[in-house]
């Protein structure tokens, strides 16, 4: 097995177009069958892009990168992402570095402040005890489209009794045009229209979980594309229980 | 001569392709949207510009070749998808008025460093302010990591440095910080998006 700077070098090349055919295809065949090396070669091209910005890369790489990654929209988005990141300066967020005493002042002030706020809190506390918000509790499920009433094979969902919102997740059959939002809608088995959303940005919906009584579902999803046309993506059908 | 298109598939089609992928119909799910996630960088990093008609392409392939034969002989299936992903890429680049394509023969884009290629001021200030927004909401030792990452430079050994204070490979260290990044980037690209809707920050 290849040692792991051997590994690097070759994943690089690669993302340069620097390999022969062949080579191209071993390394493809790697990332199509280890998640390990895809996530390398992902994370290998998100340095080159920052490599890129700060101008690091050498001229033949440098035009390697450009040809290869900034022709299409998203390598074209991903290198705006990298460029706004690093123009925000990370280093805002940076802890600075602080002279001892400095620290032993801050030390001595936290000392102070806590413990006055420790006799503040035990009083508050008390008197709080029963007004803190819970958490809504979020329960998920990954639907996929294709399944008709009817057929053997139905998608069994089992919502606990103390779940406030049902996250369901759609996989998609195909693209969908450039810029499109999602709308979702959800029909009991009799047809009748329960819940619906449109401009989501992904085919994924919080339903709040007390209005949906155990029942089979359809959720439909359509497309809306930038210029107004609708396509319908299909239905994903399931059978919800209580438990 | 233009392909059906995926959304031809029927029902069964794509049932069955993901019976191929896997007998558990969540777990052939999650394979699907992974194999789908290789075939768009494989097309994206063999330098085609659409990356998305291609990868649906090779899925339309497989799932009629699986309604036609039934069964598919793949010591490993995603492996399968590569070897058809080729086949289409190979095509492709013999369509008329595709031969210009291929990478080697593609022209450089615009400097980076060139004002005229960039965004237009006003996205840019957007991003920014979402961005902010989102390094914020993670986790402190996330950001934490992300500032080091970036605080030491983008030098090799200026990584290798920071990989050795944390005990880690430097290989580890980058996929953790690739990691945070791509969160950082869905992240601002929801709000993005969101802001384009709505015109109100998410």
């Amino acid at each position: 097995m290849q040692d792991k700077w051997q590994d690097e070098s070759r994943f690089h090349r690669y993302l340069l177009g620097q390999l022969s055919e062949d080579e191209q295809i071993l390394v493809e065949q790697e990332y199509f069958a280890s998640d390990q090396s895809f996530e390398q070669l992902l994370a290998l091209e998100d340095e080159l892009t920052y490599r890129w910005l700060s101008g690091d890369l050498a001229p033949a790489e440098r035009i390697g990168f450009e040809r290869r990654f900034l022709s299409t929209e998203t390598g074209k988005r991903h290198a705006e992402f990298a460029r706004a990141l690093e123009s925000m300066g990370a280093k805002r967020y940076r802890p600075r570095w602080r002279p001892v005493w400095a620290a032993l002042a801050a030390a001595a002030m936290l000392l102070f402040v806590s413990a006055m706020l420790f006799r503040q809190n035990r009083e508050l506390r008390t008197q709080l005890a029963h007004v803190v918000t819970p958490q809504p509790i979020t329960v998920a499920f990954l639907l996929t489209p294709g399944l008709t009433r009817g057929t053997e094979e139905l998608r069994r969902i089992e919502v606990p009794a103390q779940a406030d919102v049902l996250r369901l997740e759609m996989t998609l059959r195909r693209s969908v045009p450039p810029g499109a939002t999602f709308r979702a809608a959800l029909h009991t088995a009799d047809g009748r229209e329960v819940w619906s959303q449109g401009g989501l940005s992904k085919p994924i919906v919080e339903v709040p979980a007390r209005i949906l009584l155990p029942d089979e579902y359809d959720l439909l999803l359509q497309s809306v594309a930038p210029t107004g046309t609708v396509d319908d993506l299909g239905g994903y059908h399931f059978a919800l229980s209580r438990r | 001569m233009r392909e059906r298109r995926n959304w031809d598939l029927s029902a069964d089609a794509f049932d069955r392709l993901l019976a191929f992928l896997d007998a558990d119909r969540e777990r052939a799910a999650e394979a699907y949207e992974q194999i789908r996630r290789r075939l768009l960088k494989f097309f994206e990093w063999r330098g085609s510009a659409n990356p998305e008609e291609l990868a649906d392409r090779v899925i339309d392939r497989v799932a009629r070749r699986l309604m036609q034969e039934r069964e598919l002989k793949a010591d490993n299936r995603y492996v399968y998808f590569h070897g058809v992903a080729l086949n289409v890429l190979r095509e492709h680049w013999r369509e008329p008025g595709r031969q210009a394509e291929p990478i080697e023969k593609a022209e450089p884009v615009a400097n980076p460093h060139d004002e005229t290629a960039r965004w237009e001021r006003l996205e840019r200030e957007r991003l920014l302010t979402v961005l902010e927004e989102c390094v914020r909401k993670l986790a402190p030792a996330s950001r934490d990591l992300v500032v080091e990452y970036h605080g030491a430079g983008v030098q090799i050994e200026a990584r290798k440095s920071l990989a050795h204070t944390l005990g880690i490979p430097l290989n580890a260290l980058r996929i953790r910080v690739y990691r945070i990044r791509a969160a950082l980037e869905v992240c601002a690209d929801r709000a993005m998006k969101q802001i384009s809707e709505t015109g109100i920050p998410g």
